[in-house]
């Protein structure tokens, strides 16, 4: 019972984490932004170095003082007035641009105090890349689900264990919601970034195919009566279904754009997914996160597993 | 084990020319999607590259309502298991896959055949190429329909299943296949192709190693 | 031929046919398997000829003392049974030739004239076995059992749809098969029982 409780624990802590955490950038991504886009303001964190002073009046104003990021590079930081609570402040996360002609950064406002964890601004993601905690363990749930379908379908041809087939039906079933979710999510995030929900790149056209495989698998199932023979034909048909993957995996690259991390004309492999590359408080976080959807996985196998055995007995004692 | 299977091919083809259910409104099929394709299209100029996407939805569509013929019949008309006590279920699927090869084939010649004398801006530059890929585009769509076909023979609405079950295990084959087409329309160098073919050769002997492998499960009730 | 079946059980969407049925047939003998409708007789028969996998327990066939396997059990055996449908599409011959291609038998038109006449089917007959009566299409079914003199034959409810006539023809081929061969009937009817030797009941087993 308590680990029951403990994972709904989990990922809800993790929910709120992944999205309450503020991401914050560093002097880099501040200057980065300014050569793209001078007026484009970003999140950015920092600790005081030096409390400052009030800015004269060619120098607009305000309050000026400077401050060190997590990469321990240094900055004038430019406030329109005297900050609150400066004198008891660590450092501030605030909303910010680079001043390229007065080589300062100018704070547009002060979001909070500085935070302990924070997730690192990925240009051309920024906020949107919380839905990566939700996305991600979706898409590969959907593909574990899969393959523990294909795996029961396996051993039911082999042992002929009707329990197994269920399993494998039951496996089959919450992978399509996971599919169904992780396309969901994967299409909402592929709008607000690449501007359209749907764009064919080669791992939406993954997903796509494996939605019509899990589609396909439970229209088989329907159609057929008899129920050893229903069991028989959908494992044959998610082992056929999962030797074409190879194949998939070859060809799409050479066809279509990639707009995902890790595509193959994608040469630094994207600023998430890549080893090394990802902030390590949004891996622990990612993996924690697809840890409680393997066990909610889990769970749902077996209380379907325990519904099916009731509904069996019943059917016992009922003839 | 081959002379069997190539006695089940011949009972089929056989049935089939003696029956006639399947050739003839196959033949026609062709002709009507054509002529839709023609009438939707008229006064367009369409560019080959277009055409070729065309060419093979035409191929896709008429393997899908041609190809499930075989193990179907022997299904409706009750003689699966006059089949099962007659051969080895090997020699069934083998035969039934050289019958569907030759179908598919004949088909898809008669498809390209019409399309080069219909479609004018359909200009193919290297033939070579062109044909290995039809042939292999063949060989694939019957290898990949025809357990896909057993499959299907055994459950209620044979139909609308073929298709839906087919489409994605098709699908590479299919991607492959028009690029390659593509390549050989629009004049690249042939080597351009050349990965599309290593696929498409590897797909027909993945495909019909794992059918062998589990056409028994399909076959025996 | 001699067949051993040990504790064979059938289920049909988890609803169990019959259990645990062993029995051993030797060969000469003829043996039937009886039981009332519904009760699985022919379900048996099926696992018997190897058309349906049993849910559990096994069978096994030998042959001149050599085990046969389940992939060859289609060489050693002739089945007949009113759920059996040949190519109506073809005529009698046509269908003996198909099925004599097939098993790759060298088969001659006068084997083929032979055989028919044997269970009194006309031979100049050059249209669909479709047009046939249900008589004449149980006989082209014994035709299509016994084409391959195989070691083994199955026959479920053999005389259903025959007149006088044609129960002798089946009986004189199940005569035929106490010298050479193994029989199993499965059936209800008394005729059919006073063939066998020993029988067994599904439902009481």
């Amino acid at each position: 019972m308590w680990w029951k409780i403990l994972l709904f624990f989990w990922i809800a802590v993790l929910s709120v984490v992944g999205i309450v955490t503020p991401i914050a950038g560093d002097l880099g991504s501040v200057a980065m932004f300014a050569q793209m886009d001078k007026a484009k303001t970003v999140p950015l964190k920092f600790t005081i170095v030096d409390r400052g002073r009030a800015a004269t009046e060619e120098e607009g104003g305000g309050w000026l003082l400077r401050g060190r990021d997590a990469h321990d590079r240094e900055a004038d930081f430019h406030f329109t007035s005297r900050p609150d609570g400066l004198d008891n402040a660590e450092g501030y996360l605030v909303v910010a641009r680079y001043d390229n002609d007065n080589h300062r950064v100018e704070v547009e406002r002060v979001t909070g105090e500085y935070p302990a964890f924070s997730f690192p601004l990925i240009p051309g993601l920024e906020e949107r890349a919380k839905i990566i905690f939700f996305h991600v363990p979706m898409a590969w749930m959907t593909v574990i689900a899969f393959l523990v379908s294909m795996w029961y379908g396996i051993r039911y041809l082999r042992k002929k264990d009707m329990d197994d087939d269920y399993r494998s039906a039951v496996s089959a079933g919450l992978g399509l919601l996971f599919c169904i979710l992780g396309t969901t999510t994967g299409s909402l995030w592929a709008k607000f970034n690449w501007g359209s929900f749907w764009n064919w790149d080669p791992r939406e056209t993954s997903i796509f195919v494996l939605l019509l495989v899990y589609g396909a698998y439970f229209a088989l199932r329907s159609a057929v009566e008899i129920e050893e023979k229903k069991a028989t034909l959908s494992a044959v048909y998610s082992i056929i279904a999962a030797a074409t993957v190879p194949f998939f995996i070859f060809i799409m690259p050479r066809i279509m754009p990639g707009l995902h991390p890790g595509s193959a004309d994608d040469s630094n492999s994207g600023p998430v997914m890549s080893s090394g590359g990802m902030d390590a408080m949004m891996r622990i976080v990612l993996y924690a996160m697809l840890v409680g959807y393997i066990v909610l996985y889990g769970w749902l196998m077996s209380i379907q597993m325990r519904i099916h055995r009731i509904k069996l007995r019943r059917a016992e004692t009922a003839s | 084990m081959i002379r069997q299977a190539i006695a089940v091919f011949y009972k089929d083809l056989a049935s089939e020319l003696r029956t006639r259910y399947a050739i003839n409104a196959l033949l026609m099929f062709v002709v009507v999607t054509l002529a839709v394709i023609m009438f939707a299209l008229a006064g367009e100029t369409m560019t080959p590259g277009a055409l070729t996407g065309m060419l093979w939805v035409v191929m896709f569509f008429a393997a899908m309502s041609g190809l499930s013929r075989s193990f179907v019949a022997e299904e409706e008309r009750g003689t699966t298991m006059t089949l099962q006590l007659l051969a080895k279920p090997m020699a069934v699927y083998l035969g039934k896959l050289i019958f569907n090869l030759v179908l598919v084939m004949a088909l898809n010649l008669f498809i390209i055949a019409l399309f080069l004398l219909t479609m004018d801006q359909f200009v193919v530059h290297q033939f070579g190429l062109f044909w290995l890929v039809m042939l292999l585009g063949s060989l694939g769509i019957a290898s990949a329909t025809t357990i896909i076909a057993a499959i299907i023979a055994k459950a209620n609405t044979k139909g609308t299943l073929f298709p839906v079950l087919s489409f994605p295990v098709l699908l590479p084959l299919l991607m492959a296949g028009i690029n390659a087409t593509k390549i050989a329309v629009e004049d690249v160098r042939w080597d351009a192709a050349w990965p599309d073919l290593q696929l498409l050769g590897s797909y027909i002997v993945v495909i019909t190693t794992v059918s062998f492998l589990l056409f028994d499960f399909v076959w025996k009730d | 031929m001699r067949v051993v079946a040990e504790h064979v059980s059938k289920k049909f969407n988890r609803r169990p046919i019959f259990k645990d049925i062993s029995f051993t047939v030797e060969p000469g003998e003829v043996f039937g398997i009886t039981g009332r409708n519904g009760s699985g007789k022919s379900t048996l028969l099926r696992i018997v000829g190897g058309l349906l996998t049993p849910t559990g327990g096994t069978l096994r066939y030998h042959n001149d003392g050599s085990e046969v396997t389940h992939e060859n059990l289609h060489r050693v055996m002739g089945y007949v049974a009113p759920y059996l449908t040949l190519y109506e599409e073809f005529s009698a011959e046509e269908n003996i030739a198909l099925y004599a291609r097939i098993r790759g038998l060298t088969h001659t038109r006068r084997d083929a004239q032979e055989l028919l006449e044997r269970v009194g089917l006309p031979v100049d007959r050059t249209d669909p076995i479709r047009a046939f009566s249900s008589g004449m299409k149980q006989r082209m079914r014994l035709v299509f059992a016994i084409l391959h003199k195989p070691p083994l034959l199955l026959l479920d409810e053999p005389i259903s749809n025959l007149d006088a006539q044609g129960m002798n023809t089946v009986y004189g081929i199940v005569a035929d098969f106490r010298t050479h061969g193994t029989v199993i009937i499965a059936t209800n009817d008394a005729e059919d029982i006073a063939q066998c030797d020993r029988t067994i009941s599904v439902e009481a087993a």
